[in-house]
């Protein structure tokens, strides 16, 4: 598996994402600039967390005009997989690969902490090594991570299974009270219809390992390692 | 030509922001205060009519999921 991590101008996760893929996963990513397009074959593409282009116009809406996203369009077509986490979650929904939209926080504040978010379907590439409704600790940080979507699309989310991890307390409940941002539906990360491309507000690559406070995002990286022969 | 562009979060999308500074504005005794949202203003110029300045905002400036938007001809 070639794994690929993309880097915008104002990125800061893409270290910390190389660090998870070659700790985790064992792998050396190849990283790629979005002006360039890699001449490897990638199997598995992150778009990291940061302020692409300084969260001009809105999160992640320049990068989405970049010329790496006709790459990713292309890559998302043939079924390759992709992880948005943060900022990489807001350029998938801006782009329109994933429905939906991040809008500011209820509090209108930046959120840096560790939260609790439960794993709603472990049917996916990306959290097949998890239980069904594990409870996972795993930090977030950002302005921009209130998930708004329209109650029909919703409801489609709902009943397609799209939705894989909700904000919850450590024992699993999910409530307003649970909800750090004013996420509907107290949303944290969703999974495209065919399956291949995951968004996700919390950063599984800060999680991997207990000095960082948590190693419970590393099953995300290894449900991706053991899941590549699936064919979308 | 140059148009003004109103990009405006939709009435269903709530607005953090909008109620941030209501509540502000009620607290420092504006009572009359009954909402207010926060939009984005674009002055653009352009060689071309507004139905370029529509396709412009709609392609590059608009999140059809949130926002709608006015736009105007100005001087």
């Amino acid at each position: 598996m070639k794994v690929g991590i993309v880097v915008f101008p104002g990125s800061n996760c893409d270290k910390d994402c190389i660090y998870a893929v070659k700790t985790v996963m064992k792998k050396d990513p190849v990283i790629i600039w979005h002006k360039d397009i890699p001449s490897d074959n990638v199997d598995f593409i992150i778009i990291p967390g940061g302020f692409s282009y300084g969260d001009y116009l809105r999160a992640g809406a320049i990068a989405k005009f970049s010329r790496i996203m006709d790459y990713i369009k292309e890559a998302n077509e043939r079924g390759k997989l992709i992880l948005g986490i943060c900022n990489g979650f807001q350029i998938l929904t801006e782009s329109g690969i994933l429905p939906g939209a991040l809008i500011k926080n209820n509090s209108t504040k930046f959120i840096c902490k560790d939260v609790y978010i439960r794993v709603e379907n472990n049917k996916t590439v990306f959290t097949s090594f998890y239980k069904d409704k594990d409870v996972i600790k795993i930090p977030i940080a950002h302005k921009e991570g209130n998930y708004y979507i329209d109650d029909n699309e919703l409801a489609e989310l709902i009943k397609n299974n799209q939705i894989v991890f909700r904000y919850s307390d450590e024992s699993g409940n999910v409530n307003d009270k649970t909800n750090p941002n004013g996420s509907k539906y107290n949303i944290a990360g969703i999974i495209n219809k065919k399956g291949n491309v995951l968004g996700m507000m919390p950063h599984p690559e800060r999680s991997i390992e207990s000095l960082l406070g948590s190693k419970d995002g590393q099953l995300i990286f290894i449900s991706i390692l053991n899941n590549e022969k699936i064919n979308f | 030509m140059k148009y003004r562009v109103i990009l405006k979060l939709k009435p269903n999308v709530l607005d953090p922001e909008g109620n941030t500074i209501k509540e502000a504005g009620l607290r420092i005794g504006f009572n009359n205060i009954k909402d207010i949202r926060v939009g984005k203003v674009f002055e653009i110029e352009i060689d071309g009519n507004i139905e370029d300045a529509k396709t412009i905002t709609e392609k590059l400036l608009l999140n059809p999921v949130i926002e709608t938007y006015e736009i105007e001809e100005t001087k």
